[in-house]
């Protein structure tokens, strides 16, 4: 059955999340612990590089020096959306820890 | 979830009651279960499908099995199945009496991401008296085929004035039985609770309860992993800050609760009731929540009739939601001076004032006012 469908999928180290975009935002279910979250495309573009696990040395660069974007490294530790042992395997905690 | 209370073009999620029967006749049922028992208006299995296709359309991310008692539908293992080719992720709640290694077996095939069991104490006495005799035996018997099928699952527990006092003896009890979450509702005066009011444990009592369970958790002194949850799990409800707040540690909300304090609400509020939100009863009436399940002044349209979208999108009832603000409730929620509140549950307000603009007579500082 071909289903059509604005829902997508994105595995983040062991687990699997659903999500869509509306408008300007993406808005992302985790079945593990049964928590929605929104983001802005910032957000969800690192999102996807941690996904993917693909960075250059300046996004890397970047992260470690913009507050922001470690409070939303915290944020995502905290909601278990990633581990961190996950971030710290992609050069991205090494820094601040 | 992070505060950002605007209309979507489709709900995150969608609470659907399978059927309005029920096995059970609990005092606090907030569907009024059994009352509306009319097995031959549910939604038949093409229509249900249809609707699964429209939510995958328009990306609905969740969809809550609920009801009544969802197993008692003679075509329950046909209905969870269906959904196991569709994007979207499926919870389902029961009392847990009537699951079955053929139900369990559905359940697994489909990949149900939780099955969510109601037991309302740690032991039958207790369990027994607010949900029916024998019952609290036979959930056992249901979790116990839930654990042999490896299917995860939930302990649900509505918090009043029975049980209160048993809970933190239940946070083992639920830890030892193997549940990955143990969801602690609070009761909203709606349904039958409207009736019942006695059952809503005082607000004294929840403030002791709630400061011991936030003192465990901070001292990460609980055996499993246990949630408060607010009416429909709206973000900033009073009940969460009120018990903090009283005592100066409104920061434990950002660090043992996770919610964050930057979420002031401003003119916005809390409510998620057709924002994120929506339930479609078992007729395929729509609500803007499951609270107003019931309530014809509530229905925002019939899915036999119009399409889901169509009805999310432009119904009267869900854009005179969704246009409501602080400034247009009622005194005191309109100029209360607590920033974080979002003017407490609209279902509630309904119940206790007449007007989803009422002010949420529930809360304790509405009362004082």
């Amino acid at each position: 059955m071909l289903i059509k469908s604005k829902i997508k999928s994105i595995k983040i180290g062991k687990n699997t999340f659903i999500y869509r975009k509306e408008g300007k935002d993406f808005w992302l279910y985790s079945p593990q612990n049964l928590e929605f979250h929104t983001f802005n495309k910032n957000g969800f573009a690192l999102l996807l590089c941690i996904a993917k696990e693909k960075f250059n040395p300046e996004i890397i660069k970047r992260i470690r020096k913009n507050t922001q974007t470690r409070k939303f490294l915290d944020y995502l530790i905290n909601h278990q959306l990633v581990t961190e042992k996950h971030l710290k395997k992609l050069g991205l905690l090494q820094k601040r820890l | 979830m992070a505060f950002d209370n605007k209309a979507l073009k489709a709900p995150l999620q969608v609470d659907f009651n399978l059927t309005n029967r029920c096995n059970l006749e609990c005092d606090y049922c907030y569907a009024s279960a059994n009352e509306r028992f009319e097995e031959i208006k549910e939604l038949k299995r093409k229509e249900i499908f249809n609707l699964f296709k429209e939510f995958s359309e328009i990306g609905v991310l969740k969809v809550s099995f609920s009801g009544g008692e969802p197993l008692l539908r003679k075509d329950i293992k046909e209905i969870i199945l269906l959904s196991k080719d569709f994007p979207f992720t499926t919870i389902l709640l029961t009392n847990g009496t009537l699951i079955s290694e053929e139900i369990a077996k559905a359940i697994k095939k489909a990949k149900v991401s939780l099955v969510n069991v109601s037991l309302e104490g740690p032991k039958a006495e207790i369990h027994d008296k607010i949900r029916g005799k024998n019952s609290f035996n036979k959930a056992l018997q249901g979790i116990k085929i839930l654990k042999e099928k490896n299917i995860t699952f939930s302990i649900g527990t509505t918090l009043n004035s029975i049980n209160i006092t048993h809970i933190f003896e239940m946070i083992d009890f639920v830890a030892a039985l193997g549940a990955k979450l143990f969801a602690i509702q609070v009761l909203c005066p709606v349904g039958r609770i409207a009736k019942n009011r006695e059952i809503i444990p005082n607000h004294d009592v929840f403030k002791n309860f709630f400061l011991k369970l936030t003192d465990l958790k901070k001292k990460s002194k609980l055996p499993i992993k246990v949630k408060v949850n607010v009416t429909n799990e709206s973000p900033v409800f009073w009940e969460y800050y009120y018990p903090l707040d009283e005592i100066g540690r409104i920061n434990d909300l950002v660090k043992i609760w996770g919610v964050d304090l930057k979420l002031k609400t401003g003119n916005q509020i809390s409510c998620v009731a057709a924002r994120t939100v929506c339930s479609i009863d078992a007729n395929g009436d729509v609500y803007p929540c499951e609270m107003f399940l019931g309530n014809s002044l509530m229905v925002a349209g019939n899915i036999r009739k119009l399409k889901f979208k169509e009805i999310w999108q432009n119904a009267p009832i869900f854009r005179e939601f969704r246009s409501l603000v602080k400034d247009k409730l009622d005194k005191p929620c309109r100029n209360c001076f607590y920033e974080w509140c979002g003017g407490g549950c609209r279902a509630a307000a309904l119940f206790l004032t007449g007007s989803i603009k009422g002010a949420d007579f529930h809360c304790i500082y509405a009362n004082k006012k």
